[in-house]
């Protein structure tokens, strides 16, 4: 079963029957319904092989984090018991060290699966021990990254004792296999979701609604875009050669970009919208990325939830460590203020966008793309006073509508380059990719022609991508509303009935317009397989 | 002027009376015949009209004596022909087949003759597509238009039936396509253009009010429905010896899906005291030998799956050359066989089903897939002649291949024109053994290149030849 299925509609529609018919009898226990849920969508979706890993990941970080609660709690009693300040220092360090064992214990299990099924065979191949990256057919578990991630989080938090541990492993269990971010995210924190699964809730018939259009929203984005346009970008981006005009790779890499936010985002919004039909809100993972004004807001708008992960379990644990803060002091006595204070960060930077880049895949493409993307974030840092004096001097108002529209396009443009090195999976074809973009732009015979030589599907007119350009357009102008603030599904279901019938029409014409592009297959969200 | 836009963080304005139950009703009720409404349009209007005389046509022959059927997609419509097979055997067949059968809508047709006439014989073609096709957006479409065909003019309760049908077809099971049972026009569907549309409406009230204009058929490019192909051939380009490359799949992997459609269809007449013949129509030889020993594990895991199931299996490619040997003019394309060829290959069908009927042992008319290089040995000279290239800067690495006896020794001439050269087209390299050849080429432009085969020490200008366009 698929995210976008006729079963799937069938699951939800049950499932929310049930969890508000059956659910309110369960009265506390009403979370038990979406445990059970969950496991069917997992069984459905990936079989028992994806249920296994789940339990895998969940079952050791719950009992990290019982632990946790059992050594503070033995370390309390203990203080309590002696008043000497250098015992208490004893005890202290002890527990510090006892929990890191149990912490790094817990991450080696769930992070070394994870890497098995993400890496290993990548690894051998790359020492020559392996006949290719897939040779050993090893199937990477669907959203293993996902609730790997959620549960690494959990069991870091109440490392650091942000909040205490939860002992109901059922619920605990819910909250991992939540079956709306099982696919592709969003990794959600502990602390704001079981709150939500553990309150009892009724119906409530405009928040379904809410619910409902941000689904539909998401159908636009994964059918309407993702879908339709799939097949020209891979025939486009996976058959580079030196003949390829530039004109055809930036095509290429722009309906990549669209693709992109299509697939991922129109799946998170499906996901987020189910999730509301059952009352529960998860963690926001796109803010309107496309309208960034840098490249650093883009990281902070776009897989927003990931974004979170790595700025507080890795950024910040490696922008506080010594050598950094060396390098700080270091930087500031001879190289100025500014560079003390932004030089570790940058370094941070390059090292968090390497482990995202690796985070995709152990290919080399990959390594590029965080470079890439750790080092111009690392350099507006760095070169920020110069582009502050250049406004000055140029009188650039920086808060104005000019210098925000210029500073959207320069960010599409820069994570657009970026994208080179995310859709082309060849370091060579890249290179190639690049230098035709900047020396040979325009094919001979025009681009029609350059297109339909790779097999872009409807080439002879460009027309290959009209629904996919209504759909665009629709969905900017509802991006754009939003940044300026408009709550869109509010505004639209307090539209007169006949109007708000006109708008669900239109969406049910487009959407049934695409089913025949749709990608059938496991790996249909891009991000299921990371 | 107000804004009626609703900003974040707005306070809400004063709450409007709730609505009743009532209300709310009526208001889902009346979205819900607006969609239906809307949904019956676009299907009458975008979902087009041909082919739903395959259904009228059954039902006009409700009264005969059907007792044979032939299902199937192309290679049962240009390899059967039912009038031949009714001379060979005194039986009243009547084909159900159709160029974009799946195996599941087969299965439906067999049900309802089944059903209606109590049929005890039936035909299904097939080739090494039927079991290796993983195009399932084909498939879906495929299903959805013959189950949609069929439903038209019938009964709620068959239709419903038939929709329950479509609903649970596996192929189309847990994604997106599935939604196509209820929005059929979403992915078969006229051209998106007014006059196509317009045009299509037009034909659908012809058709409602018994008011359609038979249009002539145009046998040259279009298949008779439920009959043979009746058209001419462009024999020259279309069939060996000058054919470039193999059409089909070089994939021997069948599709669990599709064996198990397959094994249904066996199982739904073997209950039914149906007698299935399951036959591999012909194909050039070519087109069988570049699938080498593949094709052997292909079928013989279709032949075993057959057999177990309870129905006969027949590959006309693997009998002995005494028995059939297809001709080269016998051929439509390179899958198909034309009327011609469909004369020979239904007399011959007739004959094998006499056979098998009267209890003989026809087995030792075929080869065995077991040794099926005895088959492969049966080949003389060149085969097939293809071309490999991969694009560089400054050149293009180009690689001919060729399908051979083992014995043949095979020597290529590579051929290019440079477009905008006025050169024209010109010998790159003569002909020699060594079947690489490294074009060089200067800037940036398309160039196509034909390379020619033919058996080493031969004075003929080719043999066999293939011909590509690389952009550089």
């Amino acid at each position: 079963m698929e995210l976008i299925s006729l079963e799937n509609v069938l699951f939800i529609t049950v499932l929310v029957c049930v969890y508000y018919l059956l659910g309110r009898r369960l009265g506390r226990y009403q979370w038990a319904v979406i445990l059970v849920a969950n496991f069917a969508f997992c069984y459905l979706t990936g079989g028992t092989f994806a249920m296994v890993f789940v339990v895998v990941a969940t079952l050791p970080t719950w009992l990290a984090s019982q632990a946790f609660g059992r050594l503070n709690a033995t370390y309390k009693t203990r203080r309590k018991a002696t008043k000497d300040r250098t015992e208490r220092k004893t005890l202290r360090a002890r527990l510090k060290r006892n929990k890191r064992i149990v912490l790094v214990a817990c991450l080696a299990v769930i992070l070394g699966v994870l890497g098995y099924f993400k890496y290993w065979n990548t690894i051998l191949f790359n020492f020559g021990l392996a006949p290719s990256a897939t040779s050993l057919g090893i199937m990477l578990p669907l959203g293993i990254s996902f609730y790997t991630f959620q549960a690494a989080s959990y069991v870091i938090d109440t490392y650091n004792d942000k909040y205490a541990p939860e002992r109901n492993l059922l619920l605990y269990l819910t909250f991992v296999s939540y079956f709306p971010c099982l696919i592709q995210g969003p990794i959600n924190h502990y602390d704001v979701m079981v709150p939500q699964l553990r309150a009892e809730r009724s119906f409530d018939g405009y928040k379904a609604r809410r619910g409902l259009l941000r689904m539909g929203l998401g159908l636009i984005k994964k059918c309407a875009i993702a879908n339709v346009l799939v097949g020209n970008v891979n025939a486009i981006v996976n058959h580079v050669t030196t003949g390829t005009p530039g004109a055809v790779v930036v095509l290429g890499v722009l309906l990549y970009s669209f693709q992109m936010y299509g697939d991922f985002s129109g799946g998170i919004d499906l996901v987020e919208g189910a999730s509301e039909l059952l009352g529960v809100e998860m963690q926001q993972n796109f803010r309107q990325p496309y309208l960034s004004t840098s490249l650093a807001d883009f990281w902070r708008r776009w897989h927003m939830s990931l974004g979170v992960c790595v700025r507080d379990y890795l950024f910040y644990p490696i922008a506080v460590t010594r050598p950094m803060q060396r390098l700080g002091k270091w930087a500031t006595k001879h190289l100025g203020r500014h560079l003390g204070r932004t030089l570790p960060a940058c370094v941070a930077n390059i090292i968090t966008f390497l482990f995202v880049g690796l985070w995709h895949g152990a290919e080399w493409h990959y390594v590029a793309w965080g470079l890439y993307n750790g080092i111009v974030v690392a350099l507006s840092d760095l070169l920020s006073p110069c582009s502050q004096w250049l406004n000055r001097h140029l009188h650039l108002d920086e808060t104005g509508m000019p210098h925000r529209v210029i500073a959207v396009i320069r960010t599409f443009i820069l994570v657009n380059i970026g994208r080179y090195f995310d859709c082309i999976p060849e370091v060579g074809q890249i290179g190639i990719a690049f230098h035709n973009t900047l020396f040979y732009f325009m094919p001979e015979g025009g681009l029609v022609r350059a297109l339909a030589s790779m097999g872009v599907a409807g080439s002879a007119q460009l027309g290959f991508s009209v629904i996919a350009f209504v759909a665009l357009a629709f969905v900017f102008v509802v991006d754009l509303a939003e940044e300026c603030n408009v709550d869109v599904r509010a505004t639209v279901l307090a539209w007169r009935f006949p109007l708000r019938l006109v708008l669900y029409l239109f969406v049910l014409v487009l959407l049934a317009s695409c089913f025949n592009y749709t990608v059938v297959g496991g790996a249909s969200f891009m991000y299921a397989n990371f | 002027m107000k804004s009626n836009l609703i900003r974040y963080g707005d306070q809400p304005g004063p709450r409007q009376p709730k609505a009743g139950r009532a209300r709310v009703a009526f208001k889902v009720l009346v979205a819900l015949l607006i969609l239906l409404c809307a949904n019956w349009l676009l299907t009458f209007a975008i979902m087009p009209v041909s082919e739903h005389d395959i259904w009228k046509r059954y039902r006009a022959h409700s009264d005969d004596p059907i007792d044979a059927m032939v299902v199937g997609s192309s290679f049962s419509i240009q390899s059967f022909d039912p009038t031949g097979l009714d001379q060979a055997l005194g039986s009243h067949t009547f084909s159900l087949s159709w160029l974009g059968a799946s195996l599941r809508s087969d299965r439906l047709a067999l049900e309802t003759a089944i059903r209606d006439h109590g049929i005890t014989r039936a035909y299904i073609g097939i080739g090494p597509e039927t079991l290796t096709d993983e195009s399932t957006a084909d498939l879906v479409k495929s299903n959805v238009q013959y189950t949609y065909w069929k439903m038209d003019g019938e009964s709620f309760s068959e239709q419903a039936r038939d929709l329950l049908y479509l609903v649970s077809d596996p192929t189309a099971g847990g994604n997106a396509k599935s939604f196509a049972a209820i929005f059929p026009w979403s992915i078969d569907y006229v051209d998106r253009t007014p006059s196509a549309i317009i045009d299509n409406v037009r034909k659908k009230v012809g058709y409602l009010t018994g008011n359609l204009e038979e249009e002539p058929f145009d046998y040259a490019s279009s298949t008779g429905i439920g009959h043979i192909y009746k058209g001419t051939y462009d024999v020259d380009t279309m069939t060996a010896p000058y054919a470039s490359s193999p059409s089909s799949d070089t994939t021997t992997q069948p599709v669990q899906d599709n064996m198990d459609a397959l094994a249904s269809i066996c199982d739904l007449c073997r209950d039914n005291g149906v007698e299935l013949y399951v036959i591999v129509t012909p194909r050039p030889t070519y087109e069988v030998y570049h699938l080498g020993l593949g094709y052997a594990q292909l079928m013989g895991s279709c032949k075993q799956l057959v057999e177990s199931h309870g129905a006969t299996y027949i590959d006309s490619n693997a009998l002995h050359a005494d028995v059939y040997h297809p001709l080269a003019t016998d051929f439509a394309d390179a899958q198909h066989l034309n009327e011609d060829g469909s004369a020979r290959f239904t007399s011959l069908v007739g004959n094998l089903v006499t056979s098998v009927e009267s209890g003989e042992d026809i087995s030792g008319d075929f080869y065995s897939y077991d040794d099926w290089s005895s088959y492969l040995a049966t080949v003389q000279g060149i085969v097939l002649t293809g071309l490999d290239g991969t694009v560089e800067a400054g050149r293009i690495n180009l690689s001919a291949y060729s399908y051979a006896e083992s014995d043949t020794q095979v020597e290529y001439e590579f051929v290019v024109a440079f477009e905008g050269d006025d050169a024209g087209a010109y010998v790159a390299r003569p002909y020699g053994t060594e079947a690489d050849y490294e074009l060089p080429t200067e800037g940036h432009g398309y160039v196509t290149v034909r390379v020619n085969s033919r058996e080493a020490g031969s004075s003929a200008e080719f043999e066999h030849y293939c011909a590509k366009t690389f952009q550089y």
